[in-house]
C-alpha cells in the first residue's frame, strides 16, 4: 500500500522518493538530521501492534505474544545497530531469510489458536515488512556513508567546455558604438572598396593632397581604392538621408604604411557624424565628453587642440585626460597627462554642399577615432601587430 | 621644424618661459612636440685667453699653452689645434670638467706634460661636427666667464605645422602666432638700408616667365664683390640650432632668410649663367641637370626649371644646379627670390623624388607679395656678412600682383558654430590680433586677410581662427542632449549576435589582414585566380591580393599556435572577402570562418586520446550546426564537395534552402603536414548573410507536449556506405506522424560484422499530441521501421521489435 502510494505521489509531484518514505518510521524521521530512524517511535508502534493477550506455539513449542514482541524489538535494534553491510546481511538472514525466524513463525501460524491467528499473522507480516524496509534503508545509508568517507579532490579542474573569447578590437568597436547609441546615434556602414570621389573628392581633399599618393593609398585596377578612413561613410549616408543625421560608422580602413609596432596596412576606425539645424563645437565637445566618461571612467576630461583636416573647419584633435594617472602624468601618457584619441571638427561647408545639403540651413560635426589605438591604450598593448597574429595566449586575455 | 626661442624673441616681446609659449602654441593649432635645451650641462667650461704657446718637445704636432682662465694662476694646457695663437680667446674645459656633449675631461699627460684642461673646437662643444680648428670666442668676454653666460643654454621648440599653414614654416611665422596669442606686435627684421651702386640690375640680367600660372613672381638682385668664406658664428649657430649645416657665407644667408621668413631663396654664380638670362619654364623632354647634391636628373615637362641661355640651371623651387652654384671663386651673385605654384612644385618633387627645405615650403604656399622684401632682407644680411654691394634696383617680374582677400563673417555664425557666446567686438579683436583688418557692414564683419594667410578664404575659416585663438578650452559643454533615437542596425547587431554565439560555443575570435599573398590563395582557395582583386600598388608580396576566403589565413593562424606549443586551438573570424565583379567593380561579402585543431570540445580527462579525422569533422560540424541553430536556422543540407582545400571525401558544402551557405571539412593532408598541423584541422566557412537572414525570422511558439512519449531502440547491421541521412530518411518515411525523433547513438565496426559492414543503433521516440500511446501500436510502428530498413537498405536487425 505504502509503496504504490508513494510512487503515485512521486509521479504526481516529481519529488524524490526519499522525502515520502512513509510507514511507521515516517513520523520519527521527520525533523531528524542524519539517522532517520526514531527508535522510540518504532517501539511505540510495535507495542501497540503486539499488545495482544495470548500466545501460540512457536518453533518447538508455544511462543507468547510477549516473546514475539521481544523478538521484534531485538530484531529492529540489531538492524539499527549494525555497523557494516555484512552485519546487516546477517540480521536479514537471521530474521527474514528462508530459514529465518519470521518465515518460520509464519509457517507455524496454523498452529496458533484460531482467535489469535489473524492478528498474529498481521503483526508478523507487518514486522517482516518493517524490518525489510529498515534493512533496506540502513543498507543505503551505510553505502552512502562509505562513499562519503572516500576522499574527494575538489581541487581538480572543472570539466565543462568554457566560453571562448572576443577579439579586443571588436570588443572596443562594439563598446564605442554602444556608447554613441546611448546618445541617439544610428549605425551606418560602407564598403571597404571605395571610389576616389567618396574617399577624397567629396571630402574636400585637393587633387594633389599627399594622402592620395600612390605611396599612401592602395589602389585597385578598376579605379577603386581601399578606403583610407571611414569618412566616406559620411558622404554615402548623407547622399541617401536628409538631416537630421546622427550616425556612427565603424569599419576597416587601409593605409600603405610599412608595418611596425604602431602601423598596420589595415586597421579600424569609428566615424561619427551629426548634422542638424544648429550643431556647434559645443555639442561636439559635450558628446565627446560623455563618450570619454563612459569609455574611460567618470573622472576623464576632454580637451580640444586645433588641427587641420580638409573635411572639417574648424578642425581639432581630441585629447582625453589620462585614465591611468588621472592627468598627473605617467608612462602611458608620456608624462603629459593627456592622450590623443580622435580627430574631429565642424563638417566643412564644401562637404555639405557635395551631398546637396543647404549650408545656410545645416551645420554638423564629425569625428573619427582609431580603434586599435584605443585598444592599445585601454589594454596597454604595445605592438599593433599582436592584434592580427592570433596567438591564443594573446587572445585569451580579453575574455568574453 | 625647430624654432630657437632667442630668435623668436627677436620678433616679439614676450617674457613667458618656453613651456608656456609652447603650450599656448599647441592649443592654438601649432603643435609644439618638444622643447629641446641645446648647450646645457657643461661644467667648468670657461673663456680662456692664451698668453703663451710653445711646442711640445716630444711631439711637434702638439703645443703647450699657458692660458688665463680667471683663476689665481694661469693654467697649462696641451693643445693639438694648429690655429692656436697668443691672445686668442677660446673655450677651455678644465680637467675634471664636463662638456655640453656629456664628455668628461680628466687631467692627462702628453709627452711628460700634464694638461690641466682642453681648448675646444665646435664639435667638442656640441655646436657642430666641425673639428678643423678652435672656436674663437667673439665679443668682449673676460677670461673665466662660464660658457653658459657666453652661450646660454638655448631652448628650441620642435614645432609640427599642419599642411594648411605654410605661413608658419618660419621663425617669423611662429612669431606672428605668438603675437596674436599674447597681443603684442610683431617686429620685422631689418631689410634697409641697402648699399647700392650703379649700374642698375637691368644691365646684368634679363628675366622672363613662360607661364605666370607656374611662377606668379620672380625677382632677381645682383650682389657684387663677394668674399666667400664662413659665415659668422651667430649665424652658423642658428642654422645649426635649426638643423641646417652651415656651408659658406652667401649660401648661409639664403638659408638664414629661409628659416627666418619662410622665403626660399637661391644664389647663382652670375658669371656662370650663360648670357645673363633667366627663363622660368617647363623642362623639355631629354633635358638633364646635375643638382647641387651631385646627382644627374632627367627632366620632363612636369618639372619647372630656371634656365639660362644654355639650359636648366636649377629645378625651380626645389634645388639649384651644380654648374651655377656659389663656389670659392664666386664674386658676383644673382639672388633669386620667387613665388611658384604649389601644385607645380609638388608634381616636380614627385617626378624627381627629390624634396628640400625649399620645396617643402613652396608646396605649402609662400607669400608671393613678400617675395621682394625677402630678397631685400637677404641682400641686407649679405651686405653685413659677405661684404657685398648690390647693383641698383631689383628685377621684379610680377604680372598679376596679389591683392589681400576680403572675407565676410557673421558674428552670429561664429557663435552658432562654436557655441561660444562672444560679442562681435571680441570676435573682431581676435581677427585684428591676427593682423587682419576688420570693418563692420550691417550684421557682417568685413575682414581683410593678410596675403600670407592663403588658407583663410571663407567664413568657416574665420570661425576656426576665432575659436583657436580665443581658446577651445572656452567652448562650453552641456549635459548630452539626445535629439533622436538611433535606428536599429541589423547587420552590425547580427554580426555581434554571431560573434557571441561562437564565443558561447567556446571559440576564440581571431582577426586577420584583408590583404594576403597570391601564393597562399593559390594553395588554399578553390576560387579561380581570375576573380581575385590584386592591388595596383602593393606594399609587399605578402599583402598583394584582397582575400577571397578566410580559410587560408585561418590555417596559418592555427599553424602559428601549433608552432608556439599550443596543444589545441578553436578559432573563428568574421570578416569581409572580396571578389572581382563586372567592369572593375568589387563584390564584398561578410564571411564566418571556423578552425579547430587538436583535442577541442573534449573533457579534461580526454585530452590525450588521438583525434581522428572523423571526430574532428563532427566537431566542426557540431559548431556549424550550433551556429545555424543559434541564428534561428532550422533546416540545412550537406553534400559532398570536391575542393582543393579539403581532404578527399571529407569536404562538404552546406546549403540553406536553395542557397549555398558555405563549406566545411578536414584540411588536405599535405597542406597540414607542411605546417606541422597534426592531426589536420577541421575548417568551416559560411556566408554571414545567410546566417543573418535566419536571425530575422521569429521563432514560432509550440506548446510543450502533454502526453508522454515512448522510446524504442533499434540496432542493425548495414553496408559501410549507408549514410545516417539515408537511415533517417527511411525511418521517417516508414514512420507514422507520431514519430517525433530519430537519433543515432552508436556506430561500430567489427570483424564479427563482416568486412564492409557496420552496426548502427538508433533511438526512436513516438509521441501523440492527443493521447497516451499504447505499447502495441508503438511496437507495430517499430516493426514497420525495421521492415523498411531491411527492404531499402538491406539492414539486418540486431535488436528491435522482435527483441523488445
Amino acid at each position: 500500500l505504502h509503496a504504490s502510494e508513494h510512487v503515485l505521489r512521486r509521479r504526481a509531484t516529481g519529488r524524490k522518493l526519499f522525502h515520502s518514505v512513509g510507514g511507521p518510521t515516517d513520523a520519527g524521521r521527520q525533523g531528524r538530521g542524519k539517522s532517520f530512524i526514531d527508535f522510540a517511535a518504532v517501539r511505540r508502534q510495535f507495542r501497540l501492534h503486539l499488545c495482544v493477550e495470548g500466545a501460540w506455539p512457536g518453533v518447538g513449542g508455544y511462543m507468547q505474544l510477549s516473546e514475539i514482541q521481544a523478538m521484534a524489538r531485538k530484531a529492529l535494534e540489531e538492524a539499527a545497530a549494525a555497523g557494516t553491510e555484512a552485519e546487516l546481511e546477517a540480521v536479514r538472514a537471521r530474521y527474514l531469510g528462508r530459514k529465518g525466524r519470521i518465515p518460520a513463525l509464519l509457517r507455524e501460524l496454523g498452529k496458533a489458536p484460531p482467535e489469535l491467528r489473524p492478528q498474529a499473522g498481521r503483526e508478523l507480516n507487518r514486522l517482516k515488512a518493517e524490518l525489510a524496509e529498515l534493512i533496506r534503508q540502513r543498507t543505503a545509508e551505510l553505502r552512502r556513508k562509505g562513499e562519503e568517507q572516500r576522499f574527494f579532490d575538489y581541487t581538480l579542474p572543472g570539466d565543462w567546455r568554457g566560453l571562448g573569447t572576443r577579439h579586443p578590437v571588436n570588443r572596443v568597436i562594439v563598446e564605442v558604438v554602444a556608447i554613441f547609441r546611448r546618445l541617439g546615434f544610428a549605425v551606418a556602414e560602407g564598403p571597404d572598396v571605395e571610389t576616389e570621389y567618396h574617399n577624397f573628392d567629396a571630402l574636400n581633399t585637393p587633387a594633389d593632397h599627399p594622402s592620395r599618393d600612390i605611396q599612401d593609398t592602395f589602389y585597385l585596377p578598376g579605379g577603386g581604392l581601399l578606403r583610407t578612413h571611414t569618412s566616406p561613410v559620411q558622404i554615402r549616408y548623407m547622399e541617401t538621408h536628409r538631416p537630421p543625421v546622427r550616425v556612427v560608422a565603424p569599419g576597416r580602413c587601409y593605409r600603405r604604411d610599412t608595418p611596425d609596432a604602431t602601423h598596420s596596412t589595415n586597421f579600424h576606425q569609428v566615424e561619427g557624424l551629426y548634422v542638424d539645424g544648429r550643431v556647434s563645437l559645443s555639442d561636439l565637445k559635450s558628446d565627446l565628453a560623455f563618450f570619454a566618461r563612459e569609455l574611460m571612467g567618470a573622472g576623464v576630461r576632454v580637451r580640444f587642440r586645433p588641427h587641420f583636416f580638409p573635411f572639417t573647419e574648424p578642425s581639432v584633435e581630441v585629447d582625453f585626460s589620462c585614465h591611468v594617472c588621472g592627468g598627473r602624468g605617467c608612462r602611458l601618457c608620456k608624462q603629459s597627462g593627456w592622450i590623443e584619441i580622435a580627430g574631429a571638427g565642424m563638417v566643412h561647408p564644401k562637404v555639405l554642399s557635395a551631398v546637396g545639403y543647404d549650408t545656410g540651413k545645416y551645420t554638423g560635426y564629425a569625428f573619427g577615432m582609431g580603434i586599435e589605438r584605443i585598444a592599445m591604450i585601454l589594454y596597454g598593448v604595445d605592438d599593433i601587430r599582436l592584434f592580427y597574429e592570433n596567438d591564443r595566449r594573446f587572445l585569451q586575455q580579453f575574455g568574453w | 621644424m625647430r624654432i630657437p626661442l632667442s630668435w623668436l624673441k627677436e620678433f616679439v616681446d614676450v617674457e613667458a618661459p618656453a613651456g608656456e609659449i609652447a603650450e599656448r602654441l599647441t592649443f592654438s593649432g601649432t603643435e609644439v612636440e618638444d622643447i629641446e635645451v641645446v648647450g646645457g650641462g657643461a661644467e667648468q667650461v670657461v673663456v680662456a685667453q692664451v698668453t703663451a704657446v710653445e711646442p711640445l718637445p716630444d711631439d711637434p704636432r702638439l703645443r703647450v699653452c699657458e692660458v688665463e682662465a680667471g683663476g689665481e694662476r694661469r693654467l697649462r694646457v696641451v693643445c693639438g689645434a694648429p690655429d692656436v695663437r697668443v691672445g686668442g680667446k677660446y673655450f677651455l674645459v678644465k680637467a675634471g670638467g664636463r662638456l655640453p656633449t656629456g664628455r668628461r675631461i680628466g687631467a692627462e699627460k702628453f709627452g711628460g706634460v700634464e694638461s690641466e684642461g682642453m681648448l675646444c673646437a665646435e664639435d667638442e662643444l656640441g655646436l657642430s661636427d666641425d673639428h678643423s680648428g678652435l672656436l674663437e670666442v667673439e665679443g668682449d668676454w673676460a677670461p673665466g666667464t662660464p660658457l653658459e653666460r657666453v652661450m646660454p643654454p638655448e631652448p628650441v621648440l620642435k614645432v609640427e605645422v599642419t599642411p594648411n599653414r605654410g605661413d608658419c614654416l618660419s621663425v617669423l611665422g611662429i612669431a606672428r602666432e605668438v603675437s596674436a596669442l599674447y597681443g603684442v606686435p610683431v617686429r620685422l627684421p631689418p631689410a634697409d638700408p641697402l648699399a647700392e651702386e650703379e649700374p642698375p640690375v637691368t644691365e646684368y640680367v634679363r628675366v622672363e616667365i613662360e607661364d605666370p600660372g607656374d611662377c606668379p613672381r620672380y625677382t632677381a638682385r645682383v650682389l657684387l664683390g663677394l668674399q666667400p668664406g664662413p659665415s659668422p658664428f651667430w649665424m652658423r649657430r642658428r642654422l645649426r640650432l635649426c638643423g641646417l649645416r652651415p656651408i659658406s657665407n652667401m649660401v648661409d644667408v639664403t638659408n638664414y632668410v629661409l628659416l627666418e621668413c619662410g622665403h626660399p631663396l637661391h644664389a647663382f654664380d652670375l658669371d656662370r649663367l650663360e648670357g645673363g638670362e633667366i627663363r622660368v619654364r617647363r623642362a623639355r623632354g631629354g633635358e638633364k641637370i646635375v643638382t647641387i647634391d651631385g646627382v644627374e636628373r632627367e627632366l620632363d615637362a612636369e618639372v619647372l626649371v630656371i634656365a639660362d641661355g644654355r639650359g636648366p640651371v636649377a629645378v625651380a623651387g626645389i634645388m639649384g644646379g651644380q654648374a651655377t652654384e656659389i663656389g670659392p671663386e664666386t664674386r658676383r651673385v644673382l639672388l633669386e627670390s620667387a613665388g611658384f605654384d604649389p601644385v607645380r612644385i609638388r608634381r616636380g618633387t614627385k617626378r624627381l623624388r627629390l624634396a628640400s627645405e625649399s620645396s617643402y615650403r613652396f608646396e605649402r604656399h609662400v607669400d608671393v607679395a613678400r617675395v621682394e622684401w625677402a630678397s631685400r632682407r637677404a641682400a641686407y644680411l649679405a651686405q653685413r656678412v659677405c661684404g657685398v654691394k648690390a647693383a641698383r634696383g631689383v628685377m621684379d617680374v610680377y604680372p598679376r600682383p596679389a591683392r589681400p582677400r576680403v572675407v565676410s563673417c557673421r558674428g552670429e555664425r561664429v557663435r552658432q558654430l562654436t557655441g561660444i557666446e562672444a560679442d562681435d567686438g571680441e570676435i573682431a579683436a581676435v581677427f585684428r590680433a591676427l593682423g587682419m583688418q576688420v570693418t563692420r557692414e550691417g550684421q557682417e564683419l568685413r575682414v581683410t586677410v593678410p596675403t600670407h594667410r592663403a588658407d583663410v578664404t571663407a567664413e568657416v575659416d574665420l570661425v576656426e581662427e576665432f575659436a583657436r585663438i580665443y581658446g577651445l578650452d572656452r567652448i562650453p559643454t552641456h549635459p548630452p542632449a539626445v535629439p533622436m533615437v538611433g535606428e536599429e542596425a541589423s547587420r552590425f547587431d547580427g554580426l555581434e549576435r554571431l560573434r557571441r554565439a561562437l564565443v558561447g560555443l567556446g571559440l576564440q575570435e581571431a582577426m586577420n589582414y584583408s590583404l594576403v599573398s597570391a601564393e597562399l590563395l593559390d594553395e588554399l582557395d578553390p576560387d579561380p585566380a581570375s576573380r581575385r582583386v590584386r592591388l595596383k600598388n602593393p606594399l609587399s608580396a605578402e599583402q598583394e591580393v584582397l582575400r577571397t576566403s578566410l580559410l587560408p589565413q585561418m590555417v596559418e593562424s592555427l599553424a602559428l599556435n601549433a608552432s608556439r606549443q599550443a596543444a589545441a586551438a578553436a578559432l573563428f573570424e568574421i570578416g569581409k572577402v572580396f571578389r572581382g565583379a563586372a567592369e572593375g567593380a568589387v563584390a564584398e561579402e561578410e564571411h564566418v570562418a571556423v578552425g579547430l585543431w587538436g583535442p577541442v570540445g573534449r573533457g579534461v580527462f580526454e585530452q590525450r586520446r588521438p583525434v581522428t579525422p572523423e571526430e574532428a569533422f563532427l566537431r566542426v560540424k557540431g559548431v556549424v550546426e550550433g551556429l545555424l541553430r543559434a541564428m534561428g536556422i532550422r533546416e540545412w543540407k550537406v553534400a559532398s564537395v570536391d575542393s582543393p582545400v579539403f581532404r578527399r571525401g571529407m569536404g562538404v558544402e552546406i546549403s540553406v534552402g536553395e542557397e549555398r551557405a558555405g563549406v566545411m571539412g578536414i584540411l588536405r593532408p599535405d597542406a597540414a603536414e607542411k605546417r606541422r598541423l597534426a592531426p589536420p584541422p577541421a575548417l568551416a566557412e559560411l556566408r554571414a548573410e545567410i546566417l543573418l537572414r535566419g536571425a530575422e525570422s521569429p521563432a514560432a511558439y509550440e506548446p510543450p507536449p502533454q502526453y508522454p512519449g515512448v522510446r524504442r531502440d533499434i540496432s542493425f547491421i548495414v553496408a559501410e556506405s549507408v549514410k545516417h541521412e539515408d537511415v533517417v530518411r527511411v525511418i521517417e518515411n516508414a514512420g507514422p506522424p507520431e514519430l517525433a525523433r530519430v537519433e543515432v547513438f552508436d556506430i561500430f565496426y567489427s570483424e564479427r560484422l563482416g568486412r564492409g559492414k557496420k552496426s548502427m543503433a538508433y533511438s526512436l521516440e513516438y509521441r501523440s499530441r492527443e493521447r497516451t500511446l499504447t505499447d502495441e501500436e508503438v511496437n507495430e510502428w517499430l516493426r514497420a521501421a525495421a521492415e523498411a530498413l531491411r527492404k531499402e537498405l538491406g539492414a539486418v536487425i540486431r535488436e528491435g521489435p522482435e527483441t523488445a
